[in-house]
């Protein structure tokens, strides 16, 4: 097997899981979209082009409304901008990468395989084929979210208009948190977003979630801070984001 | 027609967002204190996400078909 073969399933396996919660959402969003009268190549397009779950279902529900297109896609920006977090969080990962492979990476990513990949990066650090997980995991997402949306705009007329939308996250995604909680300031981070995404859940637009991450980051890189100034000798300072360490107190 | 357009300039802002930093800091040196605040989400975002799941699933199912 080619040596890129083996990170690239790796990546297909750890993705696996979370299509279980993907996959019903995509026939939803496919139902959804015919239901708003969106015509079937352009919510097949939506779902390959724009390839942003929740940002489709919110486009589906304009689009029913008559809402002009400057509205829609205004909604679409500020739904989607957590993936700029994202993009940053997993930029100086993908820094050597070629262009052409940071286009791809950068289309492919999504809630779920950005969540895969980063503990992937974070886990094993740069080696030369970990890009090769990341494509493994958003492809996999991909086919899925492509496949379900197809079943679901076919199955549209059939399926009744509103779905019981009663699947649970898969347990999964929860224990993706427990691998990025390495030290006492990511504990702190995870709390308090978790907190604030619970208190600003009712923020339309995904904005509760925005706002989460950016407490959680703010609290950790100041509990960070101040760790350091107490108790950690100066030459440590500068670690590298690559090979982050275990409990640093 | 409005549709093929949010769908090409809605695909099109939504790739710009996901490649952004991608881009941006593969061309310049990330500064110390960006780097530390970046490890951070991680623990951040998977719980933001997470959270509530657990905790309000009633309330997610509402407000992800009312939108």
């Amino acid at each position: 097997m080619k040596p890129s073969l083996h990170p690239f399933w790796a990546g297909v396996r750890a993705e696996l899981p979370l299509l279980v919660g993907v996959f019903p959402f995509g026939l939803i969003y496919g139902t959804l979209a015919l239901n708003a009268g969106i015509p079937i190549v352009a919510a097949q397009a939506m779902s390959s082009i724009l390839f942003a779950g929740s940002s489709q279902f919110a486009v589906a529900q304009l689009i029913h409304n008559a809402a002009p297109a400057p509205v829609i896609l205004l909604t679409i920006a500020v739904i989607n901008l957590r993936h700029m977090l994202y993009s940053a969080s997993l930029a100086p990962h993908l820094k050597s990468l070629s262009l052409r492979w940071k286009i791809l990476l950068s289309y492919l990513m999504t809630d779920e395989a950005y969540a895969v990949a980063i503990l992937n990066y974070e886990r094993i650090g740069g080696t030369a084929f970990a890009h090769w997980y990341f494509l493994g995991a958003g492809l996999a997402l991909w086919t899925t979210w492509q496949t379900a949306t197809a079943l679901g705009l076919w199955a549209g007329a059939a399926l009744p208009a509103t779905l019981p939308l009663d699947f649970a996250l898969p347990l999964t995604f929860i224990a993706m948190v427990v691998p990025a909680l390495k030290n006492r300031p990511a504990v702190a981070a995870a709390l308090s977003a978790g907190l604030v995404a619970l208190l600003a859940f009712s923020m339309p637009y995904k904005l509760g979630l925005m706002l989460a991450a950016l407490t959680g980051i703010a609290v950790g890189t100041f509990l960070e801070s101040r760790v350091e100034r107490n108790a950690i000798p100066p030459q440590n300072v500068g670690r590298d984001i690559i090979s982050p360490n275990q409990e640093r107190e | 027609m409005t549709i093929w357009l949010v769908v090409l300039l809605g695909g099109l802002v939504t790739f710009g967002m996901r490649f952004s930093f991608v881009w941006l800091l593969g061309r310049l040196e990330v500064p110390e204190t960006m780097r530390r605040a970046l490890r951070y989400v991680p623990p951040a975002v998977l719980s933001a996400i997470v959270f509530p799941e657990l905790f309000l699933r009633d309330n997610h199912l509402d407000l992800s078909l009312s939108r």
